[in-house]
């Protein structure tokens, strides 16, 4: 009789331990299935980066449902469970303050939307195309191949320029002319350069202006528009492009001048001929 | 070239079928741009060439070559057995082109005018009788520019001149230029002054006349008193002169109605 109660009472065990499994096994299985069939349905109606959120909010939800069923299959009492969660997120709460920082920051960014899944920002020193953005963190991958994690937090409090947010963007090329060119000149041999290089958009017209008069040089900015994408392609040639034409047209980029005094304007330097001194000795 | 045709020395048009044999090679010199095909038992081997020679700008050459020029890299293309022919076909581009007149040309109020404007047209390089296209490649890469109210708003265009003709005799026959007849009406009762336009060309299909000159569809704006914009109508009928058999390619987009809204607001300004 008893053995027969406790191999009973086993195969109950069994069957719960079994029954947990199979939950947690499924939960699994149809939380990835709905993710991807619901992130196949949103392709093309929700913006991707909204997709993606989305995709992972309902595979989290659906997976914390079934692991749930499955801790109660295996006779734990949820509401005890829970409650002792609630204690346990205060005391964690005070520990983990920069992730609930970051959290709720990623939560911003989400609505203020200052960049998507692709765009190439800038933060601080890093360049690079948004992979990811996360509840506590964004990653970028740079132009040399590294990924970067930037927490959330961060981007919220410091300024990120996102370059990838209008269809064109103004290139600003400084550059400087020796004292002796005619402006005037100088102004229409780059405008040509930027007439020849079909990078460089006819409109907005190119801008020339002339900054002031520099230690050793005129300073020119010479400012070109061209699509986003063609922007490291156009600062390459456009620099290659006016070297090309200063020298043809005998405009000289000056290096740093120094001039030297002895002291008083008028008494000029003493100056010492070595091949005159060997002939006096 | 022939002064009042343009036709390659065999007296057909550029965009007929040429028929090789294996290890034939062919130079279509069409414009600034050269192309090289030569055809091998089970490959095709394409080269391009683009020149910037003035007296090498506006010629139309055709005839066999021994071989694709050393130093120009060719892109080959693979078969079980290589189709015998290849064919050259023009085809639009692929974004508005705005054309800017030399001179702002000034449209008296009740007067309707045609302008006849060209554009360069892109070549599609196909085989087996334009069945398997192989590559299309711009005659002349034309300045990029932008063209909208704002450089948040608005589309990126090729730019390009025009001395607006208005008498088609006066048109030059160029082998790679596609000419777009362009009437306007101004219905105001003020002068209309332009000193750009906008043309559509990625809407417009190409038709070949049997002289060898290309044009497309043409198209008609009309200027509403009190309304700074025009409404743009692209005909679908042919271009004077040209029958239904003269019709070469498609246009690359089929104007949707959104869409054509937009181009009346964009074709105009001044």
């Amino acid at each position: 009789m008893l053995e027969n109660f406790l191999a009973a009472t086993q195969y109950d065990q069994y069957t719960h331990f079994l029954r947990a499994a199979l939950l947690f096994l499924g939960g699994l299985l149809i939380a990835g299935l709905v993710a991807r069939t619901s992130a196949r349905f949103m392709r093309g109606r929700v913006h991707e980066h909204h997709a993606t959120l989305l995709r992972r909010l309902i595979y989290w939800v659906i997976l914390a449902l079934f692991i749930a069923s499955g801790l109660r299959e295996l006779g734990f009492n949820l509401a005890v469970l829970l409650g002792a969660a609630g204690v346990l997120t205060v005391a964690l709460g005070f520990a983990s303050q920069t992730s609930a920082s970051n959290l709720i920051s990623g939560l911003f960014l989400v609505a203020e939307k200052p960049f998507q899944l692709g765009d190439i920002i800038q933060v601080g020193p890093t360049i690079g195309e948004v992979l990811s953005i996360d509840l506590l963190s964004v990653k970028l991958r740079t132009f040399d191949n590294l990924f970067v994690r930037i927490p959330n937090e961060t981007l919220i409090k410091t300024e990120v320029i996102n370059l990838t947010r209008f269809p064109i963007r103004r290139f600003d090329m400084k550059v400087g002319v020796a004292y002796k060119e005619d402006v005037d000149h100088v102004r229409r041999v780059l405008e040509g350069v930027a007439d020849k290089n079909p990078l460089c958009l006819d409109e907005p017209v190119p801008i020339f202006m002339f900054l002031g008069f520099g230690d050793s040089s005129l300073d020119i900015q010479f400012s070109v528009w061209t699509q986003r994408e063609n922007f490291r392609k156009l600062r390459t040639s456009l620099h290659q492009d006016v070297k090309e034409a200063f020298d043809a047209e005998n405009i000289e980029i000056p290096f740093p001048h120094r001039t030297l005094y002895t002291g008083a304007v008028t008494d000029p330097f003493p100056i010492k001929f070595p091949s005159e001194d060997s002939k006096s000795v | 070239m022939s002064s009042d045709t343009l036709a390659t020395e065999s007296k057909t048009p550029w965009w007929h079928p040429v028929e090789l044999s294996e290890g034939q090679c062919w130079r279509y010199a069409i414009g600034p741009l050269a192309i090289y095909l030569q055809r091998h038992a089970s490959e095709w081997w394409l080269a391009t060439d683009m020149t910037s020679k003035a007296e090498e700008l506006y010629r139309l050459d055709s005839g066999e070559v021994p071989y694709i020029p050393e130093g120009l890299s060719y892109s080959r293309y693979l078969f079980k057995e290589s189709p015998s022919d290849f064919c050259l076909k023009p085809r639009l581009l692929d974004r508005p082109v705005v054309v800017r007149t030399n001179q702002a040309v000034n449209i008296p109020p009740q007067q309707s005018v045609t302008f006849y404007i060209s554009t360069p047209v892109c070549i599609s390089i196909s085989l087996a009788n334009g069945r398997l296209e192989l590559q299309e490649t711009p005659v002349l890469r034309l300045s990029d520019t932008w063209f909208g109210p704002s450089t948040q708003i608005g589309e990126l265009c090729y730019a390009t001149k025009t001395q607006a003709r208005n008498s088609r005799r006066e048109v030059p026959l160029r082998p790679h230029r596609a000419v777009t007849p362009v009437l306007i009406h101004n219905n105001s009762e003020k002068l209309l002054t332009i000193d750009k336009l906008s043309l559509p060309v990625p809407y417009l299909p190409v038709y070949g006349l049997p002289d060898g000159t290309l044009w497309t569809s043409p198209i008609e704006l009309e200027h509403q008193p009190g309304d700074a914009l025009a409404k743009l109508k692209i005909s679908d009928q042919p271009p004077e002169g040209a029958g239904k058999g003269d019709y070469l390619m498609p246009a690359r987009e089929f104007a949707r109605k959104g869409s054509l809204v937009r181009a009346f607001v964009d074709i105009l300004s001044g």
